[in-house]
């Protein structure tokens, strides 16, 4: 018994000592932690933290921890774009019978996602070699709705590779004229024009484009459309072989290429990211070409603070340090300012 | 490492243009994958088996057919024909005229009527404009031909056998 005893005794010191040691590396925690759960937390999706080197003397009421989440945040409402999409109309010239031509508005959001409207007017004349029949599509409005997301949000905005959705739906109306049904048997031959058809189809697409920019503010992009109709009006057996805004009925790809024309909303709230996505004129990215003088030494290291801190600081560099300031405040207090040191 | 990703996409995009074009050079129909006709099949069969059968002698024309052209000419090993149907009626008559010698009297011919509405048909581009009958009404004598049947009422540039004659075929041990 009294062994027993001995042994659970031992047992509870063991645990209280791990504990306490537990306790002790629980303070020199310098990454913020959730005071109730003591949970490290993680960056959401897409954020990464990158560990600076910061200097003392600059920037000092803005440490945390030499963590620093960077990475380009956009505002709500980052760009607004709007594009033609001529590409049919060259496909014209190469010989193809039909073709629509669109203009599209997007919001960029976040410089993530987009919503969609692109409105346009189709059009087909086709009589195949051959064939005994004249197709034609007057020009006919269609519309569609949607969203993209850019899978390069973390780059300038000027570079984007999007993928997503549409609906569109249309009213045309079509004819078939200059019919003629011939029968070598018989010797017989019939001439029919079928006018005036009306149809509506309801359709979808899955969308992926690349868009870069040309210059200024004009970009162009290729769209590659994976598409079907969901629905459409068949006329009895006079089936509309010419959908605007979807093309072929029977296809399922479609290619469009579009130039675009954005305007920048928002602009004094985005990142300072160069084009290529780097972060420029950050505190951080002049911290980080300035090696402590105190650690290093040499005279001929750059001394913290003997540029950075002596230049005054450039219109993006303090919109940044505000953000910074921001981001700090909210940390703060969120942990109470205790948690974190 | 971003930098090059917007590098990659730019040339995408120049590769992408030229491509296109090239495609767009090159490309064109595959043609018409189904019939640009709608022109009912005939299988003979047996009516006391109903099997299929081949039929020695005889021969196949429409009534009023220029020149009195023939669908089949005295064939041998018939088991099939076609029924081509005029568009700018809605009845057609074919008789079957049987060449063997103890049966080629016109007076054992049999004679085939189908009535019918003609309706054109538009699917795609590629097969145009073509003349689909819905059968409405069907008929056939006696002589040699026990019955007849159409397994459907519509003759597509899709259908299979739409006409179905059994002859009368005695048994051989």
């Amino acid at each position: 018994m009294k062994r027993l005893v001995y042994i659970l005794m031992t047992v509870v010191l063991a645990v209280a000592a791990l504990d306490g040691l537990a306790q002790s590396k629980a303070k020199r925690y310098v990454t913020p932690v959730e005071k109730t759960t003591n949970r490290t937390l993680l960056p959401r999706k897409g954020e990464k933290l990158v560990y600076i080197e910061r200097d003392s003397l600059v920037l000092d009421s803005l440490r945390r921890d030499s963590i620093a989440k960077i990475y380009p945040h956009y505002p709500i409402v980052t760009a607004v774009t709007v594009g033609f999409n001529f590409w049919d109309g060259i496909a014209r010239l190469f010989g193809q019978s039909y073709g629509s031509y669109d203009v599209m508005a997007s919001v960029n959001m976040w410089n993530r996602l987009f919503p969609t409207v692109e409105v346009g007017l189709g059009r087909a004349n086709s009589t195949p070699d051959g064939l005994n029949y004249t197709y034609k599509t007057p020009l006919s409005f269609y519309a569609k709705i949607g969203a993209d997301y850019n899978f390069m949000f973390k780059n300038h905005p000027k570079y984007q590779f999007l993928v997503g959705i549409r609906a569109g739906y249309t009213a045309f109306k079509y004819d078939i004229t200059n019919i003629t049904v011939g029968d070598d048997y018989w010797g017989e031959s019939s001439d029919l024009d079928l006018s005036g058809l009306k149809s509506h189809a309801f359709y979808g697409e899955i969308v992926a484009g690349i868009r870069v920019n040309l210059y200024g503010p004009i970009s162009a992009g290729w769209t590659l459309k994976y598409h079907n109709v969901f629905n459409y009006k068949k006329n009895g057996d006079i089936h509309p072989w010419y959908i605007p805004g979807f093309g072929s009925r029977d296809s399922k790809l479609y290619v469009g290429f579009s130039v675009y024309y954005t305007m920048p909303m928002m602009k004094k709230r985005w990142p300072n990211i160069d084009e290529h996505g780097k972060l420029k004129d950050l505190p951080s990215a002049d911290v980080q070409n300035v090696r402590p003088a105190d650690t290093l030494g040499g005279a001929s290291m750059p001394r913290r603070g003997a540029e950075g801190a002596s230049q005054p600081l450039t219109e993006p560099q303090k919109l940044q340090q505000t953000d910074i300031k921001a981001d700090v405040k909210a940390i703060e207090e969120k942990f109470d300012n205790k948690e974190v040191k | 490492m971003i930098g090059v990703r917007s590098r990659i996409l730019s040339k995408i995009v120049l590769a992408a243009s030229a491509v296109m074009l090239l495609v767009l050079g090159a490309c064109g129909s595959d043609g018409c994958q189904s019939s640009t006709a709608c022109i009912p099949l005939a299988q003979l069969y047996s009516s006391s088996t109903q099997r299929a059968i081949t039929v020695d002698s005889i021969s196949v024309y429409g009534i009023g057919a220029p020149g009195d052209s023939m669908i089949v000419r005295c064939g041998r090993n018939v088991s099939q024909f076609s029924l081509p149907l005029r568009t700018s009626v809605d009845e057609t008559k074919y008789v079957i005229h049987y060449d063997q010698e103890a049966l080629s009297d016109p007076r054992y011919n049999d004679t085939i009527t189908l009535h019918y509405n003609v309706l054109p048909m538009f699917d795609s581009n590629e097969c145009g404009v073509v003349y689909a009958f819905e059968i409405s009404d069907y008929s056939c004598t006696d002589h040699l031909v026990d019955s007849m049947a159409m397994p459907f009422n519509r003759i597509t540039n899709l259908t299979a056998v739409s006409v179905q004659l059994y002859m009368r075929t005695t048994e051989q041990p």
